[in-house]
């Protein structure tokens, strides 16, 4: 059995790798399976302070799904009830871990909107990025349509939506899809110095932030300062 | 008639011919005529195009309208939300002044490309009153709401490069590429799964007016749907095929 995600632990930061450079890293079934048992570690091992999630070869992150498995589930209510059973993007979304994208080359379909599930985001120079499933008649199904015109604003968001066109790192850089954008050589190295350095915080109070702020994508302003109260309050017993 | 509707392929076209580049009531009833339209007919248009035909895209209302009070039960706004109900995505494309009105009918729109001579404000606060027809929620979902209460505010104009900055337009193009410019995007869009493009927007649209979750769920049961369609069985086969796709909107 080939390892379609390698792992490496260093001190309290995950590493995770996909791992399928001939094919770009796209997601198949076998690697989201292994993806869903690592985010649940993640989840459980609290001695994980934070994780890096990158592509390995030096041409991708990942190009999105692998469009040779579409159309092999059984039948539309089948492929609903599967992911409502097993929701990866989900889980992935709702971690408190923080997670920390370095993306080289493509990040497509999948592939992005398994960075925008991310926290932060590191790219290198010649990083692109895209949500192409128009140009192939369907829509982004990880989430992109509703992560996406939360991340950036709402023109360049429905562009990239609707046209499936690619933008390029600097673009992604401008507009805040990226945080972070540097050379090839460096950018894995600047994520895996950022994970180091959010290890290196109080996990409690890291993890509260996370939690806090992703409660604000769920309820408006004052709930959402009625829940931080909570979380705080939560803290100093 | 100050707004008129031409078709090129799957691509529905709106030019506005304002007079003197104001806003009247026949024009906002002329527009949200043609948007109802064009929204129902998902048949044949796959993406629409706003622009102007003169060196200005709006400057404003017109004097008619501004003179209106409560008691003429007018919904000044309806005609832009007729626009921002479009199931089809929408690119506008801008030049010189796009003010008040001008910038409310922009902020309806999915896409915003501008020429470089584009002027983006809106002055009301300045004239002590609250703009008209949407700009108080669509400008901070747009942009964000610092550069929106500043805009908003001050009433300062924005001009090209510094919108294209804060993300208040996708694209900045010189005035003489603007036309083409926006009908090639538009192309792409339409060359696009049609019906996909169409629940893209959906999704997006559907996803603004609720949390995250929900939002997540609302995209599975398009994409649940969608792959029930010719179009995308055509779309997968043909990527495996390596050709280009030949999708019948259905």
């Amino acid at each position: 059995m080939p390892n379609f995600i390698d792992a490496e632990r260093q001190e309290d930061v995950l590493i995770l790798r996909l791992n399928r450079p001939e094919s770009l890293n796209a997601l198949n079934t076998a690697m989201r399976d292994e993806l869903w048992q690592y985010l649940m570690l993640l989840h459980d091992d609290l001695s994980i302070k934070s994780a890096v999630l990158h592509g390995a070869g030096d041409r991708a992150f990942s190009a999105g799904a692998d469009i040779t498995e579409f159309g092999t589930a059984p039948s539309i209510i089948d492929a609903r009830a599967a992911r409502e059973n097993r929701d990866l993007w989900n889980l992935m979304q709702s971690l408190d871990t923080p997670l920390i994208a370095a993306l080289q080359g493509f990040s497509f379909g999948a592939g992005l909107e398994m960075a925008l599930y991310c926290d932060l985001r590191v790219a290198e120079y010649n990083a692109l990025f895209a949500l192409p499933e128009v140009k192939l008649g369907y829509i982004p199904s990880a989430g992109g349509t509703q992560t996406l015109p939360r991340h950036i604003n709402a023109s360049d968001s429905s562009m990239m939506i609707t046209s499936g066109n690619s933008i390029n790192a600097e673009k992604a850089y401008q507009i805040g899809l990226i945080q972070y954008l540097t050379d090839h050589s460096r950018y894995l190295q600047l994520a895996i110095d950022l994970a180091v350095k959010i290890s290196q915080m109080n996990p409690k109070i890291v993890r509260a932030i996370k939690r806090s702020v992703r409660s604000s994508s769920e309820m408006g302003i004052s709930e959402g300062l009625a829940y931080e109260a909570r979380v705080r309050l939560s803290l100093s017993k | 008639m100050s707004i008129n509707i031409t078709y090129e392929d799957h691509i529905a076209i709106l030019s506005l011919e304002l007079t003197e580049d104001y806003f009247d009531l026949d024009s906002l009833n002329e527009l949200a005529e043609h948007a109802s339209a064009i929204s129902l007919d998902v048949e044949n248009t796959y993406v629409v195009v706003i622009r102007s035909l003169n060196s200005s895209f709006a400057k404003g209302w017109s004097q008619e309208i501004l003179n209106m009070t409560v008691d003429d039960e007018i919904t000044i706004g309806a005609a832009f939300t007729e626009i921002a109900s479009i199931k089809q995505p929408t690119i506008v494309a801008t030049s010189g002044s796009v003010i008040s009105a001008g910038l409310e009918l922009a902020l309806a729109c999915d896409i915003r490309v501008a020429a470089a001579d584009s002027l983006f404000a809106f002055p009301e606060t300045k004239m002590g009153y609250v703009p008209l027809a949407g700009a108080t929620q669509r400008l901070p979902r747009a942009i964000g709401r610092s550069n929106a209460l500043r805009m908003l505010l001050t009433g300062e104009e924005i001009n090209a490069d510094e919108a294209l900055r804060i993300g208040l337009i996708s694209e900045l193009i010189d005035e003489k590429g603007l036309d083409i410019r926006v009908k090639e995007i538009a192309k792409i869009i339409a060359s696009r799964g049609p019906i996909a493009t169409r629940f893209a927007k959906e999704a997006v649209l559907r996803g603004s007016e609720v949390g995250l979750s929900e939002g997540l769920q609302t995209e599975l049961d398009l994409t649940v749907i969608l792959q029930a369609t010719e179009d995308r069985a055509e779309g997968v086969a043909a990527f495996i095929e390596k050709r280009d796709p030949v999708f019948k909107n259905r």
